[in-house]
């Protein structure tokens, strides 16, 4: 790990409010004591100044269809390349030490007292990847782009958005129909990355196979369906980053095939580590097994249309009976987290001696059970997505533990998209709608909103579940400007939603990475996203 | 011989007409939008049916199927809704590898069958003849996907000697990581070729003429390249064309596990990803070429052996 003390630019907490400015300071060019996920390289290879140069392979479990940010079809397929070749106003924390934004095409922010106005001051110097600075004009296209639902598809994370203008050159002002601080974190991922406006406009949808952004590296050559090598960036903003002058995205997906790479030195990351092969990573002299924290988590969900899933007493009895400590060992080496929350891990969350997390008591489970409508149990079906290991281990565990309070369940395997087209529809008993389910964001307002907005077509993200009282918590949680408050705010809702337990979340899981021992700072952000910017490999 | 031609032609079209027919059909049919499995979690009523309209999803099917036909008969295929891009330009890139994968493995059959062909058919129920249908049994009942990966554990990880996946560049690069999935490709083949070869020259080596050639004196070497098997490899010809088809489908395992860019790992992409068009073309193209591979096969035969034409009696 690198010893240089530079640290990521501070900026106060808790002073959105008010006319304060938050004066951020420049990124420092590496950090970095401090991140979220463990396995970053401290082995004596990795202490003293990076290694300038290099090529770094990295195995991939899925590789781009798309380089438009603002339309990913492959989900972190594409997401994951996008983050190298752009950035947004902000971005999620690189290192993964927090779940905060910090700067990035802007260097500073400030927010007005009442929310709604949000001025951004563009980095000075800051250049695209052409050379082109990076100027006002391209921050209200981009923004604008980000709250079009022609152009970006997920522009239902742009809510609130009211519009952009440019002050002068440097200088962007926001303006938003209500406050709604979770923007920012939705503006820090890929949905509102800047773009160079007059080639958009010039270049059309060709804009998309070359593209040009602000981040640590530029695309040099894609072979679909094959690999993505992409080059250093020679305008980047940070002082002497990227370390490495190029880094190839070898798209591996077949999990066995990832890990042969890695093993052979054919690849010095791979991402997506299953976690049955933990063990064979553990045991590598050559490999180190990074754990990164992230919100991923085992989400089932229950279809209320169905009465004894309706039933509070049922769904606590669900709980209760599911032995977490047994699944975390059998399934997930060990390597999960008993959750305290029906949501993933997020900013804001109360530790588990605040709302207890749901623990293994059969007693317990058959006493809700007995005191339920459905004393003498009933039966179920069980879709899971097929093509993973854990899921078809996890749910014969489910159904025999549940099978011990009278619950019989059925289960059916389906491919993804059979799954969410099902599950859409309403045409499930339990489900796990998305086998690999994690938050765009690192705050609760995304998901909170989506489980609990029943009108407008969602059903509660589908699930039927239709709360009025938590409906009216989230939204005035997602609404009110003041940080504080909202740390006040989110516990209440988190626990409010433990005692209903419309969603059963049976495990938090951090992504699973291996790397090469000579491979150094591999720090990823919240999300997910590798920082290579910060990575190096040693001699 | 002219009629011949003209109904088997007539028949490949009528073929080719059901096979666009099944395609579109089947997929359609299949649970599952191409809009909600782009969006993921974060897919709206709204935004469906914004992007549903888009891209003509919500066009009565009729109307799609006549689109999608005359996307096929004009070559343009249209676009592709997960990868946005034109579907002749995605199976153009995608269709060399395909192809240098079938052939390699097809050659590495080849290369291999044949002469366990001729080693069994001359060592007729002796050791040699049960070890190797032992064998090319076993080869053609191991799943490719998993031959792929003991041969990558083997010759890549242990011995370094291959790369474990991916696509060189330039030939000896394409040819070098194109080794292990072909000779894993070729493995499922061998039975194919060393039992159909072997019948057919056993067969042969019965027939009077080649006796005749023995009491003349000829080698058994002369006997077999002169005489034998210009006439025993012809049904194995044909048995092979037919087999590319069932290759094609091959591939798209072995694509996936040695992650080579072709028409296969696109193809399990597509119906992943429910790409209507995407999967409807690569559909029609791949029967196209069984369809036309036996087409030729047949005016082939009936050019060589006038015996298979209708109306012309054997004697």
């Amino acid at each position: 790990m690198s010893t240089l003390n530079h640290r990521i630019g501070h900026f106060r907490r808790g002073t959105l409010i008010g006319a304060a400015v938050a004066t951020i300071a420049a990124l420092g060019v590496a950090p970095l004591s401090a991140s979220a996920s463990t396995g970053i390289n401290t082995s004596a290879a990795c202490k003293g100044t990076p290694v300038k140069g290099g090529t770094l392979v990295y195995a991939r479990q899925a590789g781009p269809v798309t380089l438009n940010p603002f339309y990913p079809t492959n989900g972190n397929g594409d997401i994951f390349a996008d983050t190298l070749l752009y950035q947004g106003l902000v971005m999620p924390d690189p290192t993964g030490a927090t779940q905060n934004v910090v700067p990035a095409v802007a260097s500073s922010w400030t927010v007005s007292s009442d929310g709604l106005t949000y001025t951004f001051h563009i980095r000075p110097g800051i250049k695209f990847s052409n050379g082109q600075a990076v100027t006002a004009a391209d921050v209200v296209f981009s923004l604008d782009y980000f709250a079009n639902p022609k152009l970006d598809e997920t522009a239902v994370l742009s809510g609130g958005f009211k519009s952009a203008t440019a002050v002068n050159s440097s200088t962007v002002k926001m303006t938003l129909s209500q406050p709604t601080p979770g923007i920012l974190y939705n503006m820090s991922i890929f949905d509102a990355f800047i773009v160079p406006k007059s080639l958009v406009q010039k270049q059309g949808s060709n804009f998309w196979t070359h593209p040009v952004g602000t981040g640590p590296f530029m695309l040099s050559k894609w072979v679909r369906g094959s690999s993505i090598t992409f080059v250093r960036n020679p305008y980047y903003w940070q002082p002497g980053l990227p370390h490495l002058n190029k880094v190839v995205y070898q798209y591996a997906l077949n999990d066995n095939t990832r890990l042969l790479d890695v093993q052979n030195g054919q690849a010095q990351i791979a991402d997506g580590i299953p976690f049955s092969e933990v063990k064979t990573v553990q045991s590598s002299s050559s490999l180190t097994l990074q754990e990164v924290k992230v919100p991923y988590w085992v989400g089932l969900w229950l279809n209320f249309n169905r009465k004894p899933l309706a039933n509070l007493d049922v769904r606590l009895a669900m709980e209760y009976a599911i032995n977490r400590s047994q699944i975390n060992t059998s399934v997930f080496q060990g390597l999960g987290t008993v959750p305290n929350s029906v949501l993933p891990q997020l900013k804001y969350d109360a530790p588990n001696s605040v709302v207890k997390p749901y623990t293994y008591d059969l007693k317990l489970a058959k006493q809700y059970m007995a005191k339920s409508a459905y004393p003498h149990g009933f039966s179920i079906t069980m879709q899971y997505p097929s093509g993973y290991a854990e899921y078809t281990n996890l749910v014969l565990i489910l159904q025999a533990e549940w099978a011990a309070i009278g619950i019989k369940v059925k289960l059916v395997s389906e491919d993804q998209a059979t799954e969410t087209a099902l599950y859409m529809k309403g045409k499930y008993d339990l489900t796990f709608p998305y086998a690999e389910f994690t938050s765009d964001v690192t705050v609760p307002d995304e998901y909170a909103a989506f489980v609990t907005t029943y009108g407008g077509g969602g059903y509660s993200f589908f699930s039927w579940w239709n709360d009025p009282t938590i409906a009216n918590m989230v939204i005035k949680f997602n609404h009110t400007a003041s940080d504080a408050s909202r740390a006040q705010q989110w516990p209440k809702i988190q626990a409010a939603m433990m005692a209903q337990t419309p969603f059963i979340n049976i495990m938090d899981l951090p992504f699973l990475n291996a790397h090469g021992n000579n491979v150094c700072g591999t720090y990823l952000d919240p999300l997910g996203a590798d920082s290579l910017q910060y990575t190096w490999i040693a001699k | 011989m002219l009629g011949y031609t003209l109904r088997r032609v007539g028949i490949s079209v009528i073929q080719l007409l059901l096979l666009a027919f099944l395609a579109f059909t089947l997929i359609h049919f299949v649970p599952g939008n191409p809009v909600s499995t782009m969006l993921g979690p974060r897919a709206t009523p709204a935004e469906i049916k914004l992007i549903s309209d888009s891209l003509g999803l919500n066009k009565p099917l009729p109307t799609q199927f006549w689109l999608f036909l005359g996307h096929l008969v004009t070559g343009h295929f249209g676009r592709s809704f997960t990868f946005s891009q034109s579907i002749s330009s995605l199976i153009s890139e995608r269709f060399v590898p395909s192809l240098a994968l079938i052939t390699y493995g097809t050659l590495v059959a080849i290369v291999i069958g044949v002469p366990l062909a001729i080693a069994t058919a001359l060592r007729a129920d002796d050791p040699v003849d049960h070890s190797i249908r032992i064998f090319t049994t076993i080869s053609f009942a191991m799943p490719t996907f998993w031959s792929g990966l003991v041969l990558a554990i083997i010759f890549a990880l242990k011995l370094h000697w291959l790369p474990v996946s991916g696509y060189g560049t330039g030939f000896w690069g394409v040819a070098r990581s194109l080794t292990l999935p072909a000779v894993a490709l070729g493995l499922s083949l061998l039975a194919v070729i060393v039992r159909t070869l072997r019948s057919s020259i056993r067969h042969v080596l019965s027939l009077e003429y080649v006796e005749a050639t023995r009491a003349r004196g000829f080698s058994t070497w002369r006997i077999m390249t002169h005489h034998v098997m210009r006439n025993a490899v012809m049904p194995t010809v044909t048995v092979l064309a037919v087999n590319v088809g069932f290759l094609i489908g091959g591939t798209v395992v072995l694509e996936q596990v040695f992650q080579i860019p072709g028409l296969g790992s696109l193809l399990f992409q597509a119906v992943e990803q429910r790409d209507y068009p995407l999967v409807e073309t690569i559909a029609v193209l791949a029967g196209s070429v069984v369809v036309f591979l036996n087409l030729a096969t047949d005016l082939l035969q009936s050019v060589v052996d006038p015996r298979v034409r209708p109306g012309v009696r054997s004697v």
